[in-house]
């Protein structure tokens, strides 16, 4: 579903964002880019949203490159963001109504809306509320459903369960797994090594724009997450300073 | 896909406080400036007719003195004393901009040789001239220019700092789409109110009498409604422009008042004073004294001619060397007014050009022609007034060359029809439009040029 072919983005102050990365998901998996703070899980979802443009390499959605025909790629992606900031003077139904429109599936039926805004875990009397009112939670919740119900093969979650309660987190979760056996692909940007391991079908470690190792489901069962995520982080954090030392 | 962002724009601009501050301004504003600058129009009008009045009585008067010899009879009262008296009519639109009238005389006077503005006193309330009369043009070039911005300067960098941008476009949705919906949308929330409020205005002026329903009156407050949209449409593509080169709202604010101080109160305001400076003009007095040398010049040569005619003998040829310096002196005294003339004329164009580098200048000009109260009605006034004092001058002398009734010794009874009139004519809708073309164009431009820079700059615009 997803194809990243030696992907690399170099910004305009030199910054390296993303470092000939390579990655493919597909239909049905979970997988979690793990890292910390800048490590470029961000900038790689900005890539393959198509919102910058790649220094190399390519990033295919369903075989269609996002560079050379973006709009039809990203009919294929659904996308949440780490804060899921929805037109807040908007009812949850009206900015329900107008993403799903926005993605091009017209005469939803209402009773659709209703189910997926169920389905997200959110209570029937916040569906004409003022999204302005919606906790960080329920905005979450709603991200979702918007992605839902764009019925996309790929769901992009970049840091979707960054600020939640433990509770709310694990709902999302929750429901990301559903859609997982709904055959959807999904990309997932954590820092959290806990849920990562928990949810994803394989993680892999991320820093300094590069995938420093790929863990699978099986190996995940076994590993000590954090203690290979320190590791790593650890290790280029040694090269970066013996770099500067050099 | 633009029918579902344009939708969603008006949506978000109605549900938002602004827009109910907004449409609650333009009713109070709007209805409050056609309430004021109808009435005082009714009363303008009403004005002209008394003045009319009062000079039509006072022709009469001279006219019905006696002509006896030796006392100031009806032919000197008429031709060098006092004159006619002409009022200048009040613009049939000049209740939607007062442009030029507050500075036009009450009337022009005219005898035989020479005009004079008659002014409208210094009775007159100080603070009309010193406070601009919030017209419709007014209101329209600082109101409603000012809530364009309000309405726009956030329109990109503001979805982007909220994350919305984002969400929209991870949907398979062209740029361009983004833009013209968000355009369009905005356009539509801030023209229903401004237009609604305008009907309403309007319809008063209808009401009261002022608006007379002519298919001239009603093309020229159609054009100048458009023209109104077209203004609009200036300040949402520019603070669209400015939008969509921020990347924060606080910042495109700022830009936007910033840019709105130098559009509407800067270049407008400082442009007559920086064409004074760059291109001065003479004094009138200057000219006047010029102008007298000249007649003195002259008288001393025709003198000198008559001595020199009485050492020889009197003939037609230094009658007509007489009349040869006569011409000269009036050809030499036309050069200075010729010049006095170009030289306001070429302080005015620079003037105007200086001040078309904002919207607004080419906003008030357009639309005062098309309510003719702008600078091409002063000039019209003036030729007028030139050829009302010419008619006078050639009435008198007219009279003069048909002498005394035959076999008395009385001169003929002059009736006011015979007399010239003033003659102020405006321009017809076809002129008017004419005349606003070049600025209208100049809106034109500005629209396209903001909106292809917005465009350009919105489909490289980092949403990250």
């Amino acid at each position: 579903m997803l194809e990243i072919r030696n992907l690399r983005k170099v910004y305009e102050d030199g910054t390296v964002g993303v470092d000939h990365l390579d990655l493919s998901i597909s239909a049905g998996e979970i997988f979690v880019l793990l890292g910390a703070n800048g490590a470029g899980k961000t900038s790689t979802i900005m890539l393959i949203l198509g919102f910058t443009e790649p220094t190399a390499g390519e990033v295919l959605v369903k075989g269609i490159d996002v560079q050379k025909d973006p709009l039809e790629a990203k009919k294929h992606v659904a996308y949440v963001s780490e804060n899921v900031m929805l037109y807040g003077n908007f009812t949850a139904k009206q900015n329900l109504e107008f993403f799903t429109r926005l993605s091009g599936r017209r005469n939803v039926p209402e009773d659709e809306y209703r189910a997926v805004f169920r389905r997200v875990g959110l209570a029937e009397n916040a569906y004409h509320r003022r999204v302005k009112g919606f906790s960080k939670g329920m905005r979450q919740r709603l991200g979702i459903a918007i992605a839902m119900l764009k019925n996309a093969e790929l769901i992009v979650l970049d840091e979707p369960t960054s600020g939640l309660d433990p509770k709310g987190g694990f709902e999302f979760l929750q429901i990301v797994e559903s859609l997982k056996n709904e055959r959807k692909a999904i990309l997932m940007s954590s820092h959290d090594i806990f849920r990562a391991k928990a949810l994803a079908d394989r993680v892999g470690i991320m820093s300094e724009g590069r995938i420093l190792e790929i863990i699978d489901r099986d190996a995940l069962e076994d590993a000590d997450l954090q203690e290979i995520y320190l590791q790593y982080v650890e290790r280029v954090e040694a090269g970066a300073t013996s770099a500067k030392v050099g | 896909m633009l029918r579902i962002i344009i939708g969603k724009e008006i949506l978000s601009h109605i549900l938002t406080l602004r827009f109910t501050v907004t449409f609650m301004l333009f009713l109070v504003v709007i209805f409050a400036s056609f309430y004021v600058t109808v009435n005082e129009h009714l009363l303008e009008v009403s004005r002209f007719g008394s003045r009319e009045r009062v000079y039509a009585e006072k022709l009469s008067d001279i006219l019905k003195e006696e002509q006896d010899f030796g006392t100031h009879g009806r032919i000197e009262r008429l031709f060098w004393m006092e004159g006619r008296n002409s009022a200048v009519p009040a613009a049939g639109l000049g209740w939607m901009g007062q442009g030029l009238q507050a500075v036009l005389p009450a009337g022009i006077n005219a005898r035989a040789f020479g005009s004079q503005n008659i002014d409208r006193g210094l009775t007159r309330n100080p603070l009309l001239g010193l406070l601009a009369t919030p017209d419709f043009i007014y209101v329209v070039n600082v109101v409603l220019s000012l809530l364009a911005i309000l309405f726009m300067f956030d329109a990109v960098c503001g979805e982007k700092e909220t994350g919305t941008l984002r969400l929209t476009l991870s949907n398979s949705v062209p740029r361009h789409s983004v833009l013209l919906g968000k355009w369009i949308g905005g356009y539509i929330v801030l023209l229903v109110p401004f237009l609604i409020a305008t009907g309403g205005g309007l319809a008063y002026a209808w009401g009261r009498g002022a608006l007379d329903p002519t298919a001239g009156n009603l093309i020229r407050i159609g054009l100048l409604i458009a023209l109104a949209c077209f203004y609009i449409a200036v300040f949402f593509n520019l603070s669209l422009f400015v939008s969509t080169t921020t990347h924060n709202s606080a910042t495109a604010l700022l830009v936007c008042l910033l840019l709105w101080v130098i559009f509407i109160l800067a270049i407008p305001n400082l442009a007559p004073v920086t064409a004074k400076i760059l291109e001065p003009t003479p004094a009138l007095q200057k000219i006047e004294a010029e102008k007298r040398a000249v007649e003195e010049e002259i008288e001393l040569k025709i003198d000198r001619l008559s001595v020199a005619s009485g050492e020889l003998h009197y003939g037609d040829k230094i009658e007509r060397e007489r009349e040869r310096l006569t011409r000269e002196g009036e050809r030499r005294q036309r050069q200075w007014d010729r010049f006095y003339e170009t030289a306001c004329e070429r302080q005015t164009e620079l003037a105007k050009t200086l001040g078309r580098l904002s919207p607004s200048a080419s906003w008030i000009y357009a639309a005062t022609s098309l309510t003719d109260t702008g600078p091409a009605v002063h000039e019209r006034l003036r030729e007028s007034a030139k050829r009302y004092e010419s008619a006078m001058g050639e009435f008198e002398r007219a009279f003069f060359r048909a002498g005394r009734k035959p076999g008395t010794n009385e001169w003929p009874e002059i009736t006011p029809d015979e007399l010239p009139v003033l003659g102020l004519t405006f321009p017809n809708v076809h002129e008017a439009a004419k005349d606003a073309l070049n600025d209208v164009l100049l809106l034109v431009i500005m629209n396209v040029v903001f909106f292809l820079l917005a465009f350009v700059f919105f489909l490289r615009y980092d949403v990250r």
